[in-house]
């Protein structure tokens, strides 16, 4: 792209950036840093009691304890494939519900207040009554994570359906294309900047449900874990429990976020 | 010789909950094969209604388009491109034809005919944020002619685009629909812009519409390039006739 060689001026510019870069990452690691370690001393002084907060050394042996009987993967996967699993059928059913609701407008007209109530209902309110329909087991979990995230997909999904550009669908109609044609050739395809954020949203609502879900019933999960820790009063299990889940989080979100900026980069946006 | 299109007393009235408008009243016209007519006419007068009436989007609420011989069809050209992002510039001029399932090797190979004609044979599998405005609005002509429509309808195709570059476009357009020997109707508020592209132009009233004059345009020299035209002795009379007839005001 660049026929000459950049000037000093541009050189000192791309400089400044990388360096502002480095001192961001700095920041950020160092505050973490700074937060574990004093974490670990005032446990050690006796500043805090140690057995309500637990402290990173003793997390980290927790860790390695469950490592090495190999419990940790046992719940990491429970709750990993809870999770994947409610977050793709949570996004499959929402996908070709609002399709529907699209594809027949007055049932969406209908559909409205329903989808208002639900969605400002707090989900985990349904918590019981799905025990008592599903039973305890993973059946509820995955029914608690759709709950939780179902609406919010239609919704952002609809939403996005309804917002591509008018003309493009009168475009479409003096092409003569069917209502099928214009929904795979244009809606789905142009609303993909939509379905990335909802994707997104979904992540962590996926985790929220599947987690509420092990609080309520479970034998295993990283949920269960921190239910069963705080249940026995061990907050080193607890805690342990919290930071895998985060670093899980993390990891997923992570994906679908570089998921989104490879296929935003390709269409230049 | 027969009109290609007769436009019989056409009346149009939108319904809100609030109040019905007329949009239109009594408009009539004829549409010879090769004419190149532009419609201008105070903004929200229904210019562009009179279009999607022409191309079947939205029924008249009275009168009628009458098709001498088949039914003509219809290439419509909107004010943005609309290419699709996700579909590079061949894919985009494909769009009609894949959609008519009448992408055929005779079909595909007239489209890239016309890309390499009009300079875009480069950009084909560009994605359209790669090409400029102006070659947009080509790769947007491009996929309208790909599907032969014997007319054109075009709804201030240009209005997107800044000054210079729709001055070089409109010049691009005009040649390629010249040299095609298409049908083509334009609807603008740009009066120059219809004096230098059109033979015929139509000068609608505030709404209701009606027709309120039409002008043959006849420069001297005669040339298809619309920069030149615009230098035309002729231009400013027209220009001022057409002018007063849209009497606008500011109020």
């Amino acid at each position: 792209m660049y026929d000459k060689k950049p000037s000093d001026e541009h050189l000192e510019y791309l400089k400044r950036i990388k360096r502002n870069k480095i001192t961001t990452l700095i920041w950020q690691f160092g505050i973490l840093c700074f937060l574990i370690v004093l974490w670990q001393i005032a446990a050690d002084k006796k500043w805090i009691n140690d057995f309500i907060t637990s402290s990173p050394l003793r997390i980290i042996e927790t860790i390695i304890n469950l490592l090495t009987k190999g419990q940790l993967f046992t719940h990491l996967f429970t709750t990993l494939g809870e999770s994947i699993i409610g977050f793709i059928l949570g996004m499959l059913i929402g996908t070709v519900v609002s399709v529907l609701l699209w594809w027949f407008p007055s049932a969406a007209k209908v559909c409205d207040p329903y989808l208002v109530v639900l969605n400002a209902l707090p989900k985990i309110a349904l918590g019981p009554v799905i025990i008592i329909w599903a039973g305890a087991g993973v059946k509820s979990i995955i029914i608690m994570t759709l709950a939780i995230s179902l609406i919010t997909t239609i919704i952002g999904i609809y939403a996005g359906l309804k917002s591509v550009d008018e003309e493009k669908l009168m475009l479409m109609q003096t092409f003569k294309a069917s209502k099928k044609q214009t929904l795979f050739k244009v809606l789905l395809p142009a609303s993909y900047v939509n379905i990335l954020s909802v994707l997104k949203i979904n992540v962590g609502l996926s985790w929220v449900g599947v987690i509420m879900g092990e609080f309520l019933v479970s034998k295993a999960g990283l949920g269960y874990l921190i239910m069963y820790g705080s249940q026995v009063f061990n907050l080193d299990l607890v805690m342990a429990g919290v930071i895998i889940l985060a670093l899980c989080a993390a990891a997923m979100y992570l994906m679908i976020s570089s998921l989104e900026k490879c296929i935003l980069k390709k269409f230049g946006e | 010789m027969k009109p290609l299109v007769e436009i019989q007393n056409i009346s149009k009235v939108y319904h809100t909950v609030n109040e019905e408008t007329v949009a239109i009243e009594g408009f009539s016209m004829n549409v010879y094969k090769g004419d190149f007519i532009a419609i201008v006419g105070p903004s929200g007068c229904g210019k562009s209604t009179i279009l999607s009436i022409i191309a079947g989007l939205t029924p008249p609420t009275g009168g009628e388009c009458i098709f001498n011989g088949n039914k003509p069809s219809i290439g419509y050209m909107l004010q943005k491109d609309h290419l699709l992002p996700w579909r590079t510039i061949f894919k985009n001029a494909t769009l009609g034809l894949e959609i008519q399932k009448k992408d055929n090797e005779e079909n595909i190979e007239y489209v890239k005919e016309l890309l390499k004609t009009y300079g875009l044979e480069e950009f084909m599998n560009s994605y359209p944020y790669q090409l400029s405005g102006g070659m947009r609005q080509r790769a947007a002509l491009i996929r309208t002619l790909a599907l032969k429509p014997e007319i054109l309808l075009l709804d201030e195709p240009f209005s997107a685009l800044d000054y210079q570059t729709r001055l070089a476009v409109s010049d691009d357009i005009g040649k390629i629909i010249h040299s095609q020997n298409k049908t083509a109707l334009l609807v603008t508020h740009d009066i120059s812009e219809a004096i230098s592209l059109a033979d015929k132009v139509v000068v609608m009233s505030k709404r209701p519409a009606t027709i309120k004059s039409i002008y043959e345009i006849n420069l001297t020299p005669h040339t298809l390039s619309c920069i030149e035209r615009r230098k035309a002795k002729e231009f400013a009379g027209y220009y001022d006739k057409i002018w007063k007839d849209l009497d606008i005001h500011v109020r």
